[in-house]
């Protein structure tokens, strides 16, 4: 569904992506992990749009989508769901979800669907989202990100900073995205708790693949997740 | 004595009608863009002289040339936003107020060089003679400047309040990155903004015509008092923008009846400064909502 060729991004003259390489079949669970400056957001970044890599090619459903704009994307079914949630703080949580259907025509039944997975929501539709909790705020944010009927959803940090509770029921939703024909790329810090859910996981370190491996193999191999994982 | 005062704050709520929508207009592309356009009252010119050129050289019907002038308006604001900020995107805000500075002298400078320093006169639109109801003296220009500034403002909270493309200028107000992650062509929506802003600055310019007559400089008093409205308003706020400059309009007005036109600029700003002491994000401000 989605392939990343030899894709460079820079900053300026800041190299940080160098030439990496990356697949994600239909209907999976791909978990993206590396520590801190990685380069994971980075990734996201362009696949999205926000940044136009200046090598390489990324390929979504046989079609290059690289130099794309992100509307474009958008309209493709990638849909990004950011780190740091990124909600818009002085709108209502009813007005951030019809902005995830920005690209989309009739919203309805997508948002029925959305207050049906986050019940938390139903009752603050009219609250400000700067005001909800930081739990709350995750689910407005991957609520967000599903009304605009991903077919592909890139998920960076959903866990950060949120209590195990609330980090359980998100990743249980997330467990059911392939029944709904949505593959996933999740960026984890809590790499224990990506491979729980992946089916493929991808280390990267310094803007480069270092491995790529089944999960389960990942997660019963003791010499590579202290190597790399942590 | 009260019938005069009330006469007096008519005319200043008509006079105060030019600086709303000029407010306005100002509002609109800071919410969206975040930079205070400097050129907002050139650009207002601008399409008078379209206007002008459309009646007075073009014998075209003045309904229809006010039309011209107004889409002319909303060209002149999407292609500056397209051409020149587009392109500072990112750039510090300074950068992009320079250049809205720069476009503001650019602007003046052509125009005289075209058309020469000589105010040309505008006819007003509507020759009615004025009408008195119950003892006050009701100007058909003022009404029609009144009535402008209600539909424009009604139709302005309309598209903020009820339609996608109104939601999409408040997100990415709110938030450009995430706006553009929920697939809003955000350079288009900016361009439109930019488009209605100014549009509503051709409104205010042309309006104003028949009284400043068309020169270069036409709007630079009024786009002064535009500014302080805005201000006032808590820059930002369309409601307080309209109140800014109604109340100006009168405080204006009451300070040429009275004292002297001269001083009307140095009471205003002089008053600008104690209201701002008093409530520092003006009457209608929001705090910034909190950061996540
Ligand atoms: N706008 C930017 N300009 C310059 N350098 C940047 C910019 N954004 C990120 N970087 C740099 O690129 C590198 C990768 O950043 P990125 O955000 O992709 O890392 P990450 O893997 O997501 O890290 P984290 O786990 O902390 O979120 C870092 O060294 C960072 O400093
Ligand atoms: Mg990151």
């Amino acid at each position: 569904m989605l392939k990343l060729d030899h894709v460079h991004v820079h900053y300026g003259r800041v190299q940080v992506l160098r030439g990496v390489s990356l697949e994600i079949p239909d209907g999976s669970v791909v978990a993206l992990l590396g520590a801190n400056g990685a380069g994971k957001s980075t990734m996201l970044k362009a696949i999205s749009g926000i940044l136009r890599p200046s090598r390489g090619t990324i390929i979504f459903d046989g079609e290059d989508i690289s130099r794309l704009d992100s509307s474009a994307i958008v309209r493709r079914g990638v849909i990004h769901c950011p780190e740091g949630r990124q909600v818009f703080p002085g709108l209502t949580v009813r007005e951030n979800l019809l902005l995830g259907s920005y690209v989309r025509g009739n919203p309805r039944v997508q948002f029925d669907r959305v207050i049906d997975i986050f019940e938390a929501l139903g009752p603050r539709l009219g609250q400000l989202a700067g005001t909800l909790s930081g739990g709350e705020q995750q689910m407005l944010a991957i609520g967000r990100a599903l009304m605009g009927e991903p077919r592909l959803l890139l998920l960076d940090e959903p866990s950060l900073g949120l209590a195990p509770l609330i980090v359980e029921y998100i990743f249980k939703v997330i467990s059911k995205f392939h029944e709904h024909d949505i593959s996933v790329l999740l960026v984890e810090q809590n790499a224990t708790l990506a491979l729980e859910f992946a089916d493929w996981a991808y280390a990267l370190s310094h803007g480069q693949i270092r491995f790529s491996q089944a999960a389960d193999e990942l997660r019963d191999s003791d010499l590579v997740r202290s190597a790399y994982l942590g | 004595m009260t019938q005069y005062l009330l006469q007096i704050s008519l005319a200043g709520l008509a006079q105060g009608s030019l600086y709303a929508l000029t407010a306005l207009g100002l509002v609109v592309i800071y919410n969206a863009s975040t930079v205070v356009n400097f050129a907002h009252g050139a650009m207002g010119m601008a399409a008078t002289y379209v206007a002008y050129v459309l009646i007075s050289q073009l014998h075209v019907p003045v309904p229809l040339a006010f039309v011209g002038a107004i889409a002319a308006a909303f060209i002149l604001g999407a292609v500056v936003q397209a051409l020149l900020l587009e392109r500072l995107n990112g750039a510090p805000i300074l950068t992009q107020v320079v250049v809205t500075l720069g476009l503001f002298m650019f602007l003046e400078g052509v125009l005289g060089l075209a058309f020469g320093y000589n105010p040309r006169p505008m006819a007003p639109p509507i020759a009615i003679a004025p009408v008195t109801v119950a003892g006050l003296v009701l100007r058909p220009q003022d009404i029609v400047q009144l009535a402008l500034l209600v539909a424009l403002g009604v139709a302005l909270a309309a598209l903020f309040g009820a339609t996608k493309l109104g939601l999409g200028m408040r997100a990415i107000t709110e938030n450009t990155y995430a706006a553009r992650l929920m697939g809003i062509p955000v350079g288009r929506v900016l361009g439109t903004a930019w488009g209605l802003g100014v549009l509503l600055a051709a409104v205010a310019a042309i309006l104003a015509a028949p009284t400043t007559s068309v020169t270069p400089n036409m709007m630079d008093t009024i786009v002064v008092y535009g500014f302080i409205a805005a201000i006032l308003g808590g820059f930002g706020s369309l409601v307080g923008a309209v109140v800014g400059g109604l109340i100006l309009g009168v405080i204006v007005n009451m300070i040429d009846a009275f004292l002297a036109p001269e001083l009307a600029m140095s009471i205003v700003f002089g008053l600008l400064v104690l209201v701002l002491y008093v409530r520092p994000d003006g009457l209608f401000g929001r705090k910034a909502v909190q950061k996540v």
